[in-house]
């Protein structure tokens, strides 16, 4: 306050001080009670966030006299940071400003669109935005110096650091886009130190027209500091008191009364003003036993001997009493919602320092709960308290809605410390089954789950604990239904309906995975009975919320769905499609698989380890390495389709092939080569191919699509199969349904499904059927394709359907659909399958068989290869949650180009006679159709196993490593013969050996 | 009873007049080499496939003359005749010509009876190993039996320069001697009737 003498270290006093020093240190500035207010240098400036806040430069005048002053004629200049030159603005003749009143110069302006500075002048210096200097002036002649000293000068304000040329020991801090530099109180603080009297805040542009603000003559009073609880819990009957105080650090804080809120009972005792200046006033807030239920929001006022006043509330609630369904009511939230409640019941759980309380005997109404969730993280308040014990509760009633959640749950906070009325009781669990609608008339409440359920998803089993239960499988809508339809959308009330989170009573990371079984494993389909617990609701992974079982008894796990060997398909050739999970070689710390430092992962044209996406090292990547080709090696595949592997080349896929092939201990595999000049995209991952030359070989190089549409290019590759049949496997990973950010019209998340870029998904299928797959057909010469991958969308979803409706057959339906959900992925507790095999439809006859090898969606995120991502390691090594989508493979009975016809001819072999001038050995072949048709052309006699260091040299080609003669014959009727002579090179005069093989057709 | 023995006792006269599948005819082979003045030597094969069932070719009473150069998987001599085999990868017998005439022997097989073939050939050569008259080209020689299992022996040879010729065994004229009288017979008891 205004006790100049009250301290010896009065504010008032330095201010003075500091007034005579700056007076005999600076430069005499003119008296005067007019005032560079505020500064503000960028207006105009910048764009998006950090745009500036007005349009306008200004320079801000202030009468903090208590007379009217004529600052006609007089100027306001600016200079730079750092120079002397000096623009000036002229104030008009005749311009008055009265005590408090402000004047408003505005400067030049910027391009951005924010509003105009208002102003009571315009002036057109462009100030620089963060330093400069301003100065005011008696008159209008240009000031000179980088600190100007001349008589008329009546303020100078340096602003922003580094800047030469203000009052005082420094300039003021930096301003910037939103922020000026202002004065002290208003404009009122004038002790000629910049540094001291400006602050930098936020742009407050003040003109003639602005409220006018008084200053005194002496120092800024001090408030007074209220301390006053939010709340007071209070029970109805029992009272209780709270305690209230108050200091002022310039004046004796000497009274406290009631101002609003009160009610009879309620108000203050024992005041006890302080003693001393900045001394503590205490008071006690009493709220008797007489005071009804209800909220009183308590104002307390405080005054001290300087007039000051500072108030504060208290939220009295006096609680009542209420049972527990009386607290729930019927409805969606509780009718008491915001009131403090006392109520009784038996603890049938407690978690951590929280509760569950229900009333034993309810109220016989199904619509409302008869237990209630008693939220408190203070342990006083329930010291001893155990399930079976009979409890007095008392506290606030809340709707509490978990983070993204649609719905509230009702519980008690705040609560009072809970009395234990009685021990060992005990509730008999309410029996209860999925699907249900309304699962909220049992929360808070012990139940038993009637129906042994099942694992719909264990995804956040390892950092969270847990398990998303349901009756039966989920299937996701449009895995079963067309995206968008009526079927679709019932699915997926269904699925809502039918869905419980088992948790492990704790909130947090668990220190031990919980529900684990044989091999480290529960699996989704694996079910669960005796699921007894309390029905709570709260936030789950992945987002939003459900109602959670917190057991109050062990669940018991059964194996329903065991890990399966690889899928056994009809013989054929067998084609597979495998998500990788981010195979890279590459890891994220810069190392790579042999070693080397320094390394990285690219994407589009930028390089660095932060790109790489699979392992963080080679702890991890030996992990990583050995379950995939554990998977792999398992599938046992003919040809391989890849998504997911480092867009590096063929470096990671040869790699991933020489350490299957080590694996198996020969080199059964090998890369489908990238052709030179093709890319894979601009992806840091891409598709690959690789495949087993002892079973098919490549027919013409590989092609890769990489149109704009396909960040990841597909790649296709002809084979031709031993029987001489040509197919084409056309690889493809579709964009995926997440990261939405960026997406446009047809884009964007409907919540039908589908997810995000659905859209961009059609561009890609479509792209496939009406450019690349007519390329590659015509590249064959053969109609065949298989077109596999992760194409990210289920089959009742646009891309899928859009390649139906061009005729490719979708095997999955065809093979897998008959025996249960297709499925290779589990996504928010349902399962789909992302992983297809569409036939062309000259293809789809001959494929005889088509299997998903659940070794990878069912089984738990937290057993994959990664380190250190839950506080267990349940990894183990072999081929399941190799990946998190599950492989798929199709056989194929591909028509033979050929037929091995022997069995329809007599076959007779002549002896040799050798030439010894040329070493050859010269015999003769007769063939005789012995069936009753003809055999049609072309034909060939096939040398199978010829022995070695013999050679046929008269042969027409090679199958494999057979020679053949192709007979000049079109056809051999029934009975007839025709003779074909051999000849051998044999220089080694060895007995010459071979099985002769008549085959119709072309190799 | 009595007709029909006779028939029984026809077929089987007339069965075992056929050349039994092990033991073939024997053949008379002659080669004029003063046809062929650059002729140098005699090579006589016996090659098979090694999936052919063992086989052996008998060589007897050579005239001409030779002498012989060298033996593969052959034994004997031109006094006692020779016997080669089936049964590795290069069967003969070589023999120098020590003037040009005619050269001629008789030659008999002993043959599986069923699967693969086996050749028998006799080729003129001259100095450098030359084929020489060979009847269908340079690759041939000029005297060539298949031997086939199942089928007829397949004779070839080059004109005016060689032939072969079946020479039935005496046994094989008894027995179709005797087939001959049965079937007059038995027209006879027909006719009679």
């Amino acid at each position: 306050m205004n006790k100049y003498a009250a301290s010896p270290l009065s504010p008032g006093r330095l201010t003075i001080l500091a007034g005579l020093l700056a007076g005999l240190a600076a430069p005499a500035f003119a008296e005067s009670d007019i005032v560079i207010s505020q500064v503000y240098g960028a207006g105009g400036n910048g764009s998006g966030a950090t745009v500036a806040t007005f349009k306008h430069d200004f320079i801000e005048l202030f009468n903090r006299g208590s007379a009217t002053v004529n600052i006609g004629d007089w100027s306001v200049q600016y200079a730079s940071s750092g120079g002397n030159s000096w623009q000036v603005t002229r104030i008009p003749a005749g311009t008055q400003l009265e005590p408090g009143q402000y004047f408003l110069i505005r400067q030049a302006s910027g391009a951005a669109a924010v509003p105009d500075t208002p102003s009571d002048l315009n002036g057109s210096i462009p100030m620089a935005g963060a330093a400069g200097k301003v100065a005011l002036s008696r008159t209008t002649a240009v000031l000179s110096g980088t600190k100007p000293t001349s008589t008329a000068l009546v303020d100078l304000v340096g602003y922003g650091s580094g800047t030469v040329g203000y009052e005082g020991d420094t300039s003021t801090a930096s301003i910037g886009n939103t922020t000026s530099a202002s004065r002290k109180n208003g404009g009122c603080v004038d002790t000629d130190q910049n540094g001291a009297d400006f602050v930098v805040g936020a742009v407050n542009p003040r003109t003639s027209t602005s409220p006018r603000n008084m200053c005194s003559s002496g120092p800024v009073a001090e408030p007074i500091v209220a301390s006053c609880p939010a709340g007071l819990a209070v029970q109805q009957g029992s009272g209780a008191t709270a305690l209230l105080s108050a200091s002022d650090k310039d004046s004796i804080v000497n009274n406290a009364v009631i101002v609003s809120g009160g009610a009879p009972g309620i108000g203050l005792v024992g005041l006890a003003p302080a003693a001393s200046i900045g001394g503590a006033a205490s008071v006690n807030l009493q709220v008797e036993a007489s005071v009804a239920a209800g909220s009183y929001p308590v104002k307390v006022s405080f005054t001290n001997n300087d007039s000051q006043e500072k108030s504060c509330t208290v939220a009295v609630s006096v609680a009542g009493q209420l049972s527990i369904p009386q607290i729930q009511g019927s409805g969606a939230a509780s009718p008491y919602a915001g009131t403090v409640q006392a109520t009784e019941g038996i603890v049938t759980a407690r978690l951590g320092n929280s509760l569950f309380v229900q009333d034993p005997v309810g109220d016989g109404d199904p619509t409302t709960s008869d237990g209630i969730y008693v939220f408190n993280n203070n342990a006083a308040l329930v010291e001893g308290i155990v399930p079976g014990d009979r409890v007095r509760v008392s506290g606030k009633v809340v709707e509490y809605r978990p983070s993204g959640a649609d719905r509230t749950y009702t519980e008690l906070t705040e609560i009072a410390p809970v009395a234990k009325l009685a021990g060992g009781q005990s509730v008999a669990p309410t029996n209860i089954e999925l699907p249900n609608k309304d699962l909220a008339r049992y929360e808070g409440m012990l139940v038993r789950f009637v129906t042994d359920l099942t694992v719909n998803q264990n995804k956040y089993l390892g950092d969270r604990g847990e398990l998303t239960l349901a009756y039966g499988r989920r299937e996701a809508p449009t895995n079963r239904h067309l995206a968008g339809s009526a079927e679709a959308n019932a699915l997926a009330a269904e699925n809502a309906a039918n869905e419980i989170v088992l948790d492990d009573g704790i909130f947090s990371a668990p220190p031990v995975i919980p529900y684990l079984g044989e091999d480290n494993t529960v699996r989704a389909g694996d079910t669960v009975s005796n699921l007894v617990g309390v029905l709570d609701y709260g936030s789950i992974g992945g987002g939003g919320a459900a109602f959670k079982l917190q057991p109050t008894q062990a669940p018991e796990f059964s194996r329903t769905n065991p890990r399966q060997p690889a899928p056994s398909l009809p013989a054929g050739v067998k084609v597979a499609s495998a998500n990788v999970l981010n195979f890279f070689t590459t890891f994220t710390d810069g190392k790579d698989a042999w070693g080397r430092s320094g390394q990285g992962c690219t994407i589009g044209s930028r390089t660095s380890a932060g790109e790489c996406r699979g392992a963080d090292n080679m702890l991890e990547f030996v992990r990583q390495r050995n379950q995939i080709v554990a998977s792999l090696k398992a599938l046992d595949a003919d040809v391989v389709g890849l998504m997911e592997i480092q867009n590096n080349g063929d470096v990671a896929t040869a790699y991933l092939v020489e350490q299957l092939n080590a694996a198996i201990g020969q080199p059964v595999y090998a890369v489908v080569p990238t052709p030179s000049g093709a890319s894979p995209g601009t992806d840091a991952i891409r598709v690959a191919m690789i495949y087993k030359p002892a079973v098919v070989s490549l027919a013409g190089s590989a092609m890769l699509d990489s149109h704009r549409d396909n960040n990841r290019a597909p790649m296709a590759q002809t084979f031709k199969a031993a029987n001489g049949a040509r197919f084409s496997v056309v690889v493809n990973h579709f964009k995926s349904k997440a990261s939405c950010g960026g997406a446009g019209p047809g884009d964007t998340e409907l919540g039908n499904g589908q997810g995000c870029w659905d859209e961009t998904r059609v561009k890609q299928a479509t792209r496939l059927t009406d450019v690349f797959l007519p390329q590659v057909k015509a590249a064959a010469g053969d109609e065949d394709v298989l077109v596999i991958g992760d194409l990210n969308a289920y089959q009742g979803e646009r891309p899928i359907q859009h390649l139906v409706a061009r005729g490719f057959v979708n095997q999955i339906e065809r093979f897998v659909r008959p025996h249960g959900i297709p499925y290779s992925y589990v996504f928010d507790g349902s399962s789909g399958y992302l992983d297809h095999a569409l036939a062309s439809s000259s293809l789809s006859p001959q494929v005889v068989g088509a299997a998903e090898w659940h070794n990878n969606a069912d089984e738990p995120e937290h057993i994959d290869y990664n380190l250190g991502d839950t506080a267990q390691d349940p990894y183990r090594e072999g081929a399941y949650r190799a990946s998190d989508h599950d492989p798929v493979v199709v056989s194929l009975a591909l028509t033979p180009a050929f037929s091995d016809v022997t069995a329809s001819v007599k076959i007779a072999r002549s002896g040799f006679t050798l030439n010894r001038t040329t070493g050859k050995y010269s015999g003769t072949v007769t063939i005789t159709n012995t069936g009753n048709q003809a055999l049609n052309g072309p034909l060939h006699l096939r040398l199978d196993g010829l022995t070695s260091g013999v050679t046929l040299d008269n042969r027409s080609g090679m199958q494999g490593s057979a020679p053949y003669i192709t007979l000049p014959n079109a056809s051999l009727a029934a009975g007839a013969s025709v003779t074909v002579s051999t000849v051998f090179g044999n220089p080694q005069k060895l007995v010459i050996n071979y099985t002769s093989a008549f085959v119709s057709g072309t190799f | 009873m009595k007709a029909l023995f006779i028939r029984a006792l026809l077929a089987l006269s007339l069965i075992g007049a056929v050349p039994a599948a092990l033991a073939g005819p024997t053949y008379q082979v002659t080669i004029n080499a003063a046809n062929q003045p650059a002729a140098r030597m005699l090579d006589l094969q016996f090659l098979a496939l090694g999936s052919a069932e063992p086989a052996f070719a008998y060589l007897s009473n050579f005239s001409g003359n030779l002498d012989v150069l060298s033996l593969d998987n052959a034994s004997g001599s031109l006094a006692d005749g020779f016997t080669i085999g089936n049964d590795t990868g290069f069967n003969s017998i070589l023999f120098d010509l020590l003037s040009l005439g005619t050269i001629r022997f008789d030659v008999r097989f002993d043959t599986g009876a069923a699967g693969d073939g086996t050749t028998f050939s006799a080729a003129l050569l001259d100095e450098a190993f030359g084929n020489l008259g060979a009847f269908d080209g340079d690759l041939l020689p000029v005297v060539q039996i298949e031997l086939m299992p199942g089928i007829d022996d397949a004779l070839r040879a080059t004109a005016g320069l060689a032939q072969v010729n079946a020479v039935p065994e005496p046994s094989d004229w008894a027995l179709v001697m005797t087939g001959l009288f049965l079937i007059g017979a038995m027209r006879r008891m027909q006719s009679r009737r």
